[in-house]
């Protein structure tokens, strides 16, 4: 069974698998302010610029996979964005034999928004794809995370393919019992509703199933925690999360200045 | 190693009492098992056993429930949760996600129990030694067999050296051979370690349990030696429990009741 679509660490022995998780999470959240900052060609610059993280952490291709996800909001955006945006001035293009207008700053939101969505994507997926999670949570820890923190990181790590399991599980209870799921889209989705009941019911009651479990291995005692796995703190680091604040200021002055 | 007085259990928001008036003595290196119909209450009792009732569930509780000579009512649960370990049934919604293989899935709760490394490691390493799972301390808890996963499991709650162990239906998620498999481990565990299981399995009774506890309607109806429990076919039958085929016959044949007395001398 896969770990999760979204949070599935990779082991690779790279330079970036190697940097502490904090210096990671210092220039993802440095990257994520910077996508607000920046426009829509700033930011694609910025989204090029994973290619060669990407090559050095010997992924390559599959930070890209979680764009395919994205690609349904963007048609939502720049359709909607396109036909509706309320600041609309000045008409890009008129669809033949209608009136139908598309106009140019819709189209220009939808783009900013379309990149910021881009950029903070496939950063934040290099992330989860270096960092070992069990490293995650103790970062998160010595930053003096409250453990309900800790519970919600550590339950997204394994809701997703749980409610996948799930969701196949009841497809096939209830095609043994007659459901049909083939057909034209309408009549696929409306076989889909009697699904959502048992889901529901499924996932509350394994939220309360984990936490138990959790539980029962101690995740709330108060004592001070030790890890298994060793993570350090090298010059690297310190270099890194220097280096990484000072071009995010110096680059988000700039473009606020221009 | 544990004492329950007089204990009524409500769930907050229903009618009916989930548990009445429980009484019981379980004591050092027991195997007991309880057996009882679905809804009869043997959940709500464990739960009661590892503190989550009524430290996390809430309901109206009375009486009390003691383990090692401590009351759960007095004590937080994470310290309960040093003194009885706990399995259930899924063992993916038990397993944490929280490391990669499975040492450091075990590791997790070492962690949070504060051990230096070096513990952390002879624990592991007496634990996978124990249930016989070397060969998968570097694997992915998510990419191993249910019956596997079950195993890691056990073996990250035995590495913090719980006193007690409750497993509730350790099985009901897993194919027959998984389901071996867990009743192997327990097989190794019985007289080393106070456990308590639930179960639907009633082949493995008479080979594990060192005594049965049943229950029916929020209520013990009996406790017994493996044997007595399983030859009693009108308790069984009363009480909505499947009954073993032996049983079945025996019974038909009219022979129980004189093993039974046969038994009592
Ligand atoms: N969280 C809850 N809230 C309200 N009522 C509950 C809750 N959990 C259980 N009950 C009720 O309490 C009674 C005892 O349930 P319990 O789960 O202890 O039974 P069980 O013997 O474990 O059954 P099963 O064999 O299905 O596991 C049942 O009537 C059940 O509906
Ligand atoms: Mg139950």
């Amino acid at each position: 069974m896969p770990r999760t679509i979204l949070i599935s660490y990779i082991e690779r022995d790279s330079l970036i698998h190697k940097l502490n998780p904090l210096t990671k999470l210092t220039a993802l959240i440095c990257v994520i302010i910077l996508a607000f900052i920046l426009g829509p060609v700033n930011n694609l610059i910025l989204f090029a610029l994973i290619l060669p993280l990407s090559y050095i952490s010997k992924l390559t291709w599959d930070v890209f996979k979680p764009i395919r996800y994205l690609l349904i909001i963007f048609a939502i955006l720049f359709s909607i964005q396109g036909l509706f945006y309320p600041f609309r001035l000045t008409p890009l293009y008129t669809i033949p034999f209608t009136n139908i207008i598309i106009w140019k700053e819709g189209i220009i939101y939808a783009a900013e928004i379309s990149a910021r969505l881009l950029v903070m994507m496939v950063y934040g997926f290099l992330f989860v794809l270096t960092t070992h999670p069990g490293d995650l949570v103790n970062a998160l820890r010595k930053l003096k995370m409250p453990y309900k923190v800790g519970y919600i990181v550590l339950s997204t790590l394994h809701v997703i393919p749980s409610i996948q399991m799930q969701v196949e599980t009841i497809i096939d209870a209830q095609k043994s019992r007659g459901l049909d799921v083939s057909g034209n889209i309408i009549k696929r989705l409306r076989a889909y509703v009697p699904l959502l009941g048992p889901l529901f019911i499924g996932s509350v009651q394994q939220a309360v199933e984990r936490t138990m479990a959790l539980e029962a291995r101690a995740f709330s005692a108060d004592c001070e925690k030790t890890s298994f796995r060793q993570t350090v703190f090298r010059k690297r680091d310190r270099n890194i999360i220097i280096a990484t604040v000072i071009i995010s200021v110096t680059v988000g002055v700039l473009s606020w200045i221009y | 190693m544990i004492t329950i007085k007089n204990l009524n259990f409500k769930y907050s928001g229903t009618n009916n009492y989930a548990l009445r008036n429980i009484n019981l003595e379980i004591k050092e290196g027991e195997l007991a098992v309880i057996i009882g119909s679905i809804g009869s209450g043997k959940s709500t009792l464990a739960k009661c056993i590892n503190g989550l009732i009524p430290h996390f569930v809430n309901g109206i509780m009375s009486g009390e429930v003691e383990v090692a000579g401590i009351k759960t009512a007095d004590i937080d649960i994470s310290d309960i949760s040093k003194i009885v370990g706990m399995v259930l049934e899924n063992p993916l919604t038990q397993l944490t996600g929280y490391g990669t293989t499975v040492e450091e899935e075990i590791a997790f709760g070492l962690e949070n129990l504060g051990l230096i490394r070096e513990e952390m490691k002879n624990r592991i390493n007496s634990v996978l030694k124990l249930l016989d799972i070397e060969k998968i301390r570097y694997k992915d808890p998510f990419d191993i067999s249910g019956g596997q996963q079950q195993r890691v499991v056990l073996a990250s709650v035995l590495a913090m050296k719980p006193k007690i162990l409750v497993l509730d239906d350790p099985t009901s998620q897993l194919d027959p051979s998984g389901a071996e498999e867990v009743f192997e481990e327990l097989k190794k565990l019985k007289g080393k370690q106070t456990i308590i299981l639930i179960t639907q399995k009633m082949n493995i009774i008479r080979e594990l349990a060192s005594r049965v506890i049943v229950m029916s309607k929020g209520k013990i109806v009996k406790i017994g030696k493996p044997i007595e429990v399983l030859l009693d076919y009108k308790l069984l039958k009363r009480n909505n429990i499947e009954v073993p085929a032996e049983t079945e016959l025996l019974y038909k044949m009219n022979y129980n009741k004189k093993i039974m007395e046969m038994l009592k001398v």
